[in-house]
C-alpha cells in the first residue's frame, strides 16, 4: 500500500500532472506505478458493491491518488480515503446493515427534529431523515471530520438545489459533505453548506469521472445506476417500482450520455440490475452479483500493472462526428484492445 | 419500431440551396405546449421541416405538424380542447359514457391507460399509421427495462404517442411488441440527435423549463417534499440534456421561458403561448441567419 508515486501525481499538484500522464499513456515500462483516480458512482443499495472494488485495490496494493464519490459512493470513498482498509470497511457494512433492527433505528433516529417542526402541517413530514444523523450512526468512527485528516484526498460530489448544478467539495467539514451527497430528495432533508442548499450529487453527476480528469494516469469508474429494476419477465411494473425506476432510469440516461463525449480509463459496469436503490438488507446478494465486475476490475488493473494498457471503451463508428448518435446504448460501447 | 437508427426513411431531397432542417421537440408535459409557437415560426417563415421527432408532449404536436396542419391550425385546435376545464370533462365524460371504460383499470386505479385515454382525446386526424404523415415523423419512448431509447416510426400513431408520453405515476407503461415503454424523456428529452442525419440544419426545442433560482434569492431552506421531489426530477432531465450537449449540439437551440409553469398546467394554454412568443421570435431570427449564412 506504498505506491503513491513520485511527484507528479500528486493532485495537490495539480500542474505537474501532464508529464506523467504522457509518460504512462505511452506504455514506456516504467519505473514507477501508474497513478489511479477512482471515481465511485451513487446508486443507492446497489453501490454496496463498491466494497469489492476496494478490496481489488487492497490486494494489488494500489492507493489511489484521489477518489471521487456520488452518493453510495460518497460514504464508501469516504471511508476508504480514511485509511481504513475494504475488509474493514466490509466488516463494518456487514455489521451495520446485519442489524436490521438496528439499521431501522438509526433511521428513525435521524430525523432531523428541526424540519418536524417547520413542515409539521405536513403528512409526510415523517419522511424527511437528516442525513448527518443518519451517517452519525452508520460511517465508522475513523472516518476525521474534517477532510484535511483523511489519507487520500477525496471529492465529494453534490448538487446545489436551487442553482441547480454540481458542486464537488474537497475541503472543510467531511460529514456534511458527504452527507449532502446521499441526500436523496424527498427521503432525506438537505443539508446546508454555506448559502447552498446540496442534495443527491446523483442528480448532475452519477458517475464523477470527469471530476478526476487530469488527476492520475489512469480514472477508475465504476458505475452503479444498473440497467433495470424489475424482472424482465413481468410485463407491466407496478406504478409504484415505475415511480421509483423512474430516476434510476434517469441516471442511466446522465451516465450514458456522459460517456458518449469521455470514457474513463477503467469503466466498471457493475451488474446490480435486480436491486432496489433502498434494498439495502441484500447485501450478500449485491456482492455476489457484482463479483464478475470485480473480477473484471482485477483483470483491467494488472493489465495496467504490467504496463499494458487497459482495454479502453470506445464509441463504434465515432468517425463523423454527426454519427456519434448511433451509439444509443451503452450495449454499442465495445471495448478495444490497441494492437 | 426500431432499437436504434437503423433503416431510417430518407427525408425527400431538397431543393437545391435550401437546408433540410431536421425538427426535434422535446417532453415537458403542459409546457411542450410552447412548440405551437414554433411551428407558427417556421410557418410564417415558409419552411417545412424534412424530418421531425418528438418525446413526449413534443412527439403529440410533432405528429400533428406532420399531418400537415399549421401552426395556427393546432393553436386553434388546442385552444378550443382546452378553453374551459368544464367542458373538456364533460366532452371526457361524454366519451366515458360512449364506452370507453378501461381508462382505469381496476387493478391499479391510480394510473391512466394512455392509449385509450388518447383515443379519446387526440383528433381524428391522428387516428392513422406514421406512414399517412406527410411530413417524415418519428416518437421517442424508453424501454423501461433496457433502459434505452426506443424510436417509434412505423404502425399506428396513437399507440406510439401514448408510449411516448406514458408518464410514470401517471400512466401505465404502454406495451408495444413486447416492449415495455415509458415516456421518451427518460432517455432522451430533446431527441435532436435522431434527426440530424437526416437534416443539414438541425433545430431542438427543449422545453423542459428553467427552474434555477439565483443564489440567495429567498427559498426556503429545506424544499417541501413535492417541490423537493419534482425539482429533482427537473434536475435530472437537465442534467440528461447537458451531457447529451457535450457531444453533440443542435445547429439551433430554443428553450421558451416556460419555467414558472407546472407539468399539469394544460389549461393555462394562454399564458403558455404567451410566454412562448420570445422564443418562437428568437428561432425566426436565427432561422433567418442560418439560411443567410447557407446562402
Amino acid at each position: 500500500m506504498t505506491s503513491r508515486s513520485p511527484k507528479g501525481s500528486d493532485p495537490s499538484h495539480p500542474g505537474d500532472e501532464q508529464s506523467s500522464t504522457v509518460h504512462a499513456r505511452g506504455l514506456t515500462p516504467s519505473t514507477r506505478r501508474p497513478s489511479i483516480a477512482l471515481a465511485l458512482g451513487g446508486g443507492g443499495a446497489r453501490g454496496l458493491a463498491h466494497i469489492l472494488m476496494l478490496e481489488v485495490l487492497d490486494e494489488l496494493g494500489l492507493k489511489p491518488t484521489v477518489i471521487a464519490g456520488t452518493s453510495i459512493g460518497a460514504i464508501f470513498g469516504a471511508a476508504y480515503a480514511s485509511g481504513l482498509s475494504a475488509r474493514l470497511i466490509r466488516a463494518h457494512t456487514e455489521e451495520v446493515l446485519s442489524q436490521r433492527f438496528g439499521f431501522a433505528q438509526a433511521l428513525l433516529a435521524a430525523r432531523s427534529e428541526p424540519v418536524l417542526k417547520l413542515l409539521n402541517f405536513l403528512p409526510v413530514r415523517s419522511s424527511l431523515l437528516s442525513p448527518e444523523l443518519l451517517l452519525s450512526q452508520l460511517l465508522p468512527s475513523k472516518v476525521p471530520q474534517d477532510f484535511a485528516g483523511l489519507v487520500i484526498p477525496f471529492k465529494a460530489v453534490a448538487t446545489d438545489f436551487y442553482a441547480q448544478e454540481q458542486v464537488v467539495i474537497d475541503t472543510g467539514d467531511l460529514r456534511s459533505a458527504v452527507a449532502a451527497s446521499i441526500a436523496l430528495p424527498a427521503l432525506f432533508s438537505g443539508v446546508m453548506r454555506g448559502d447552498r442548499l446540496l442534495m443527491d450529487g446523483g442528480l448532475v453527476n452519477p458517475l464523477p469521472f470527469d471530476v478526476l480528469e487530469g488527476a492520475a494516469d489512469i480514472t477508475v469508474a465504476i458505475d452503479v445506476t444498473g440497467t433495470s429494476s424489475g424482472p424482465r419477465k413481468r410485463p407491466q411494473p407496478s406504478p409504484l417500482s415505475a415511480l421509483v425506476s423512474s430516476s434510476q432510469i434517469l441516471q442511466r440516461s446522465i451516465v450514458r450520455e456522459k460517456l458518449k463525449a469521455r470514457q474513463p480509463d477503467i469503466y466498471i459496469d457493475v451488474d446490480v440490475d435486480k436491486f432496489h436503490v433502498l434494498e439495502f438488507h441484500r447485501l450478500k446478494e449485491v456482492l455476489a452479483s457484482a463479483q464478475p465486475a470485480r473480477e473484471q476490475l482485477q483483470r483491467q488493473l494488472e493489465r495496467v500493472l504490467a504496463s499494458e494498457p487497459a482495454e479502453t471503451l470506445v464509441c463504434e463508428g465515432d468517425e463523423p462526428s454527426r454519427r456519434r448518435y448511433r451509439l444509443a446504448g451503452l450495449k454499442r460501447l465495445t471495448r478495444r484492445r490497441p494492437a | 419500431m426500431r432499437g436504434d437508427a437503423a433503416g431510417a426513411p430518407q427525408a425527400p431531397s431538397s431543393a437545391l440551396g435550401t437546408p433540410r432542417i431536421g425538427l426535434a421537440l422535446g417532453g415537458g408535459s403542459a409546457r411542450g405546449l410552447a412548440h405551437i409557437a414554433i411551428l407558427e415560426a417556421l410557418d410564417e417563415l415558409g419552411l417545412r421541416p424534412a424530418a421531425i421527432a418528438g418525446t413526449s408532449m413534443g412527439s403529440i404536436c410533432g405528429a400533428l405538424y406532420a399531418t400537415g396542419l399549421t401552426g395556427a391550425e393546432i393553436r386553434a385546435g388546442f385552444i378550443g380542447e382546452l378553453a374551459s376545464r368544464a367542458a373538456f370533462a364533460r366532452r371526457l365524460a361524454g366519451k366515458l359514457a360512449e364506452g370507453f371504460s378501461s381508462l382505469w383499470s381496476l387493478r391499479s386505479p391510480s394510473v391512466i391507460d394512455n392509449v385509450t385515454l388518447f383515443e379519446m382525446i387526440l383528433p381524428d386526424i391522428l387516428h392513422c399509421d406514421f406512414a399517412a404523415l406527410k411530413i417524415p415523423f418519428v416518437a421517442v419512448a424508453a424501454d423501461f427495462y433496457a433502459i434505452e431509447q426506443v424510436i417509434l416510426d412505423s404502425g399506428p400513431l396513437i399507440p406510439a404517442l401514448a408510449a411516448s408520453c406514458a408518464l410514470p405515476a401517471w400512466a401505465r407503461p404502454v406495451v408495444l411488441d413486447g416492449r415495455v415503454l415509458i415516456d421518451g424523456g427518460y432517455v432522451n428529452p430533446v431527441p435532436f440527435d435522431v434527426v440530424m442525419d437526416r437534416a443539414d440544419l438541425t433545430i431542438a426545442i427543449d422545453v423542459t423549463g428553467e427552474t434555477r433560482r439565483p443564489r440567495g434569492a429567498k427559498a426556503p431552506a429545506v424544499p417541501p417534499p413535492l417541490e423537493a421531489m419534482t425539482g429533482a426530477a427537473q434536475l435530472l432531465f437537465h442534467s440528461v440534456i447537458r451531457e447529451k450537449l457535450k457531444w453533440s449540439r443542435p445547429d439551433i437551440l430554443i428553450r421558451p421561458a416556460v419555467g414558472a409553469f407546472g407539468s399539469f398546467d394544460f389549461f393555462r394554454i394562454d399564458d403558455i403561448l404567451a410566454a412562448s412568443a420570445p422564443a418562437k421570435d428568437e428561432l425566426k431570427r436565427k432561422l433567418a441567419q442560418c439560411l443567410e449564412a447557407a446562402g
